[in-house]
């Protein structure tokens, strides 16, 4: 047995330390972090207002700046409302029409065909959803009426399905330089969710802002590279 | 394709999109159960003293202390069902002994809530408190509970025995107490019954005012001083947040009392999807036209295939937390038998590996089985076929769910290929060093003490299916040296010794031993565990359990020769030793509630059965009660009569967000006594085993794209 090791772990009373031969994983939470963890949901922490103030400094076009230069292929930009935190997602994936983006710490969003299909990594994830019905009528810049399905893990860990009816409304057409775009606003019942896009010609969603769900609120997606 | 669009500037694009929808979602469905502001003094569902017809959240653990001036109550309550609660007491009151000294007690309620509020019907409940014993609060209830309005709610009952002692009439006499500390089932609902009323506001979401008039004469209290002006309680409860509150009351218009409560909610996790990053999505295969090459199926003639894919998907793996133990790969099949170390959720454990073999397997590998490993014993297989995988990724989980094969897992692999192990994984070592904390056991007469020092936990894995492991102990601070408990048992002291080992904390062996598990046929699982069992037992230990993957039923056997360890926990033995066994029935009811029976012989060699349900959520949280009844005489186990306790565990994935099989585990005994005791064994093979088989894979399915 290493001594050292051994003599620091013993100094650090408060938290476990631990040595795995085979090196899995990332290591299990100690009992300190859970402690941690348990308190920050009560006493929201010093630190974590500091970061976001910190990251409200830097301005959301600085980050789309450097994430072009970074990143290879395509990168949206988002901003998760509730949080106020803007940042990057690269395509990671793709499967048919959907496409998996990851941000740098590893936090993912699904999009299929422009419209939120899931997201991991947020602690309230929108695990998945059904938008068939309303892809066909935003990407053709139609009103109408469409099903939706947006399914969640409940507390127990259960995947609870929450069926919604929207309402497809044509907005106003903006043109900014050379690109002319089409807004849709989807009103969805019953969770009183107002999505909305901005679909160009060529029937592709370049912005959104998009509901993820209960608690985390609103996520505003642009596309910076397709 | 040019889609760049930093043209549109990012503030102005949200700005046009912004609007204000209001947020308001309800997940849970149904009618839910009448769930109480705040806690009565007895930590259930109440007002102050008197209780009411509602419910806790389900699944909820509270834990509650409620102090006036010489008298402490603690509280340990459990919501166990949707409309069942149980709780512990431990209470302290000055003078109340026998010649006026303190009178320490324990008790145990149970309350149930008969039907829900309704429309015009109000809530309905009935209870018992104090149902074991010499019943200081000995009593039973009807109560209702109707909203007046979405901050009011008015209850009315009518109570028996103690809740009977002020206003009561009729019924005759109520008969005397068990004084052997046994069911009091002879004076349940007997005797003279008296009613009693209350009224709960929440003044604002945060505060809740309580009035109550009690049927409850304080007689034990009265005699000892206690001035009973009037029958009107009146408290007020302040929420911090979901988990604390604090409460004050006012008893009988002479004194004042203080609640504090602590309450974890299981359905109410920081994170419920998880912390974890996002898993690596499907990469889906070119169209056969497209890529006619990575079809041929030309890759399986070359002997270096095999290795360097089975080399990246371990190390993979390894990253996502998981053991890659052995691969076996055919041209069109490949099998892993893997051992998850991370995620508690074994679908979402299945669901990463999928993921990976959509990466990692040429085009031709169609059907990919996943069998889950548990110490060496492979325990269950999933079939995927790939094509669904690519066809349903991040879809509803059922729909993956239903085009699976979950079977039982065979010696051979279902490819038709040999396994080839993964090399290099064995012998493996793996240890870790934390601080503990023992307190000691809720004795009469005695005070609680505590010990803190540090333990090592290590483990040595000679292969998948033997391991040596074990914990050593070394106190650093602490009282419970001081304890002057001395088993007062006419029996063979099998535990009620259990200060003598607490008093020893120099370099203690809490276990030390080398295990092996086997599957000896199909269904069918092994374990043989020899050597320093537990802190206080050494020995053999052998078990076999029958469980078919998909059967609700599993039946086990276990023999123990055991010997009893020296005090001090070092390697020497006392001159007590026995044959211990048991069989078992467990049986799982579905929505997480599994019963158990054990019949046969205990470590004081008297012989009877413990019965256990225990109820666990798909998060993992598991709370359960147990009961052992045996042919030792009650006078002999001691006060509590018989062995019974509540278990609770807390998956710590739930309170951090962080994938892990880490759990926290307590046991709530009020009584230790000789009787209906067992041998502790770690890695007994039901509770090893039965995450892996179907009732959990589908329980925790909702994570398998997670």
């Amino acid at each position: 047995m290493r001594p050292l090791p051994l003599l620091l772990c013993a100094a650090l009373l408060a938290s476990a330390c631990s040595r795995d031969s085979a090196d899995i994983g990332g290591g299990s939470p100690s009992a300190g972090g859970v402690v941690k963890a348990t308190v920050s949901k009560v006493l929201p922490s010093r630190e974590a207002k500091a970061q976001a103030e910190a990251a409200q400094a830097v301005t959301p076009e600085q980050i789309a700046a450097a994430a072009l230069q970074s990143i290879k292929g395509p990168v949206l930009l988002a901003t998760l409302e509730a949080a106020g935190a803007t940042t990057v997602f690269g395509q990671q994936g793709r499967n048919g029409a959907m496409r998996s983006y990851a941000t740098p710490d590893n936090r993912g969003l699904v999009l299929r065909d422009g419209m939120l299909a899931a997201t991991r990594g947020f602690g309230r994830d929108l695990m998945s959803s059904e938008t068939e019905e309303s892809a066909a009528l935003i990407l053709a810049r139609q009103e109408g009426t469409a099903r939706r399905v947006q399914r969640y893990l409940d507390g127990s860990g259960t995947e609870r399905p929450v069926p919604m009816t929207c309402e497809i409304r044509r907005g106003e057409t903006v043109t900014q330089g050379p690109i002319t775009a089409t807004q849709m606003i989807e009103l969805c019942a019953p969770v009183d969710a107002q999505n909305s896009y901005l679909v160009n010609e060529a029937g592709q969603i370049v912005a959104s802002r998009q509901w993820i769900g209960p608690k985390l609120g609103y996520l505003s997606l642009q596309v910076l590279r397709d | 394709m040019a889609g760049n669009l930093r043209k549109f500037s990012s503030v102005g694009v949200i700005a046009l999109l912004a609007g204000t929808a209001p947020l308001a979602i309800g997940l849970r469905a149904g009618a839910e159960p009448l769930t109480s502001f705040g806690y009565g003094t007895f930590g259930t569902p109440g007002l102050i003293d008197m209780p009411t017809a509602e419910t806790r959240p389900d699944g909820e653990f509270g834990a509650t202390v409620a102090a006036r001036s010489g008298d402490t109550r603690g509280s340990f309550a459990f919501q166990i069902l949707p409309r069942l609660s149980g709780a512990l007491h431990f209470s302290t009151s000055d003078d109340l002994g026998p010649g006026g000294t303190t009178r320490d007690d324990r008790s145990f309620d149970l309350h149930w809530q008969v039907l829900e509020e309704d429309g015009w019907r109000p809530a309905v409940a009935i209870g018992m408190r104090d149902i074991l014993g010499d019943a200081h609060y000995g009593s039973e209830y009807l109560v209702a509970t109707k909203t007046l309005s979405p901050r009011l709610r008015a209850t009315a009952g009518l109570g028996w025995g103690r809740l009977a002692t002020k206003g009561g009439s009729g019924g005759g006499t109520r008969p005397a107490a068990d004084a052997n500390g046994g069911l009091n089932s002879d004076a349940w609902f007997r005797g003279p019954v008296a009613p009693f009323a209350g009224l709960a506001w929440q003044a604002t979401d945060k505060l809740t005012l309580k009035a109550e008039v009690s049927s409850d004469a304080y007689l034990d209290e009265v005699g000892a001083g206690f001035d009973r002006k009037t029958s009107v309680n009146l408290g007020a409860d302040y929420r911090f947040n979901k988990m604390l509150s604090l409460g004050a009351y006012y008893l009988h218009g002479s004194e004042v009392g203080l609640q504090f409560n602590i309450a974890l909610d299981p359905r109410d996790p920081p994170a419920p999807s998880g912390l974890e990053k996002a898993p690596l999505p499907v990469r889906p295969r070119p169209a056969p036209g497209a890529d006619a090459e990575a079809w041929s199926g030309a890759w399986s003639a070359d002997p270096t295939a095999r290795p360097v894919i089975q080399r990246t998907l371990a190390e993979a793996m390894a990253k996502d937390g998981q053991v890659l133990e052995a691969m076996a790969l055919s041209t069109d099949a490949v099998e892993l038998r893997v051992r998850n170390e991370t995620y508690d959720a074994r679908p979402q454990a299945i669901g990463h590996i999928a993921r990976m073999l959509t990466r990692a397997m040429p085009a031709t590998v169609e059907t990919f089985t996943i069998t889950l490993v548990e110490r060496g014993m492979p325990v269950s297989s999933t079939t995927l076929k790939r094509s669904d995988i690519e066809a349903l990724e991040n879809g509803a989980s059922n729909e993956l769910l239903a085009r699976a094969e979950i079977g039982e897992a065979g010696a051979a692999s279902v490819t038709g290929a040999a396994f080839s192990p993964n090399d290099d994984l064995y012998p493996r070592l793996k240890w870790a060093i934390s601080p503990y904390l023992e307190l000691s056991n809720h004795v009469e007469g005695q005070d609680q003490r505590a010990d803190v020092g540090l333990q090592f936990k290590g483990r040595y894995e000679l292969a998948p299916n033997l391991v040596l492991s074990g914990t050593l102990r070394q106190k650093a601070l602490g009282n419970l040296d001081e304890s002057t408990y001395v088993s007062p048992s006419p029996v063979p002291h099998v535990r009620s010794e259990f200060a003598e080992y607490q008093k020893e904390g120099d370099l203690t062996v809490q276990n030390l031993t080398l295990a092996w598990y086997g599957r000896p046929a199909e269904n069918l699982y092994a374990r043989v565990t020899a050597g320093y069992l537990e802190r206080m037992y050494g020995g053999v230990s052998g078990e076999i359990l029958w469980k078919p993957v998909d059967s609700r039923l599993a039946l086990g056997a276990e023999v123990n020769y055991v010997k009893q360890r020296d005090f001090d926990q070092h390697f020497g033995f006392r001159d007590y030793d026995t044959v211990s066994g048991h069989l078992s029935a467990y049986y799982d009811f579905g929505k997480g509630i599994t019963g158990q029976l054990d019949v046969g012989r205990y470590l004081a060699e008297d012989w009877g059965a413990t019965v256990s349900v225990d109820r666990r959520l798909a998060n993992g949280w598991t709370v359960g009660a147990f009961a052992t009844v045996t042919d030792m005489d009650s006078a002999d186990f001691g006060p509590g009569s018989f062995d019974k306790g509540l278990r609770i565990s807390i998956p710590l994935s739930w309170a951090s967000g962080k994938p892990t099989l880490a759990t926290f585990d307590q046991t709530i005994r009020p009584f230790t006594g000789d009787g209906g005791a067992r041998v502790e064994v770690e890695g007994r093979l039901y509770e090893t085993i039965r995450d892996g088989h179907v009732g959990a894979l589908y329980e925790d399915w909702g994570r398998v794209w997670r």
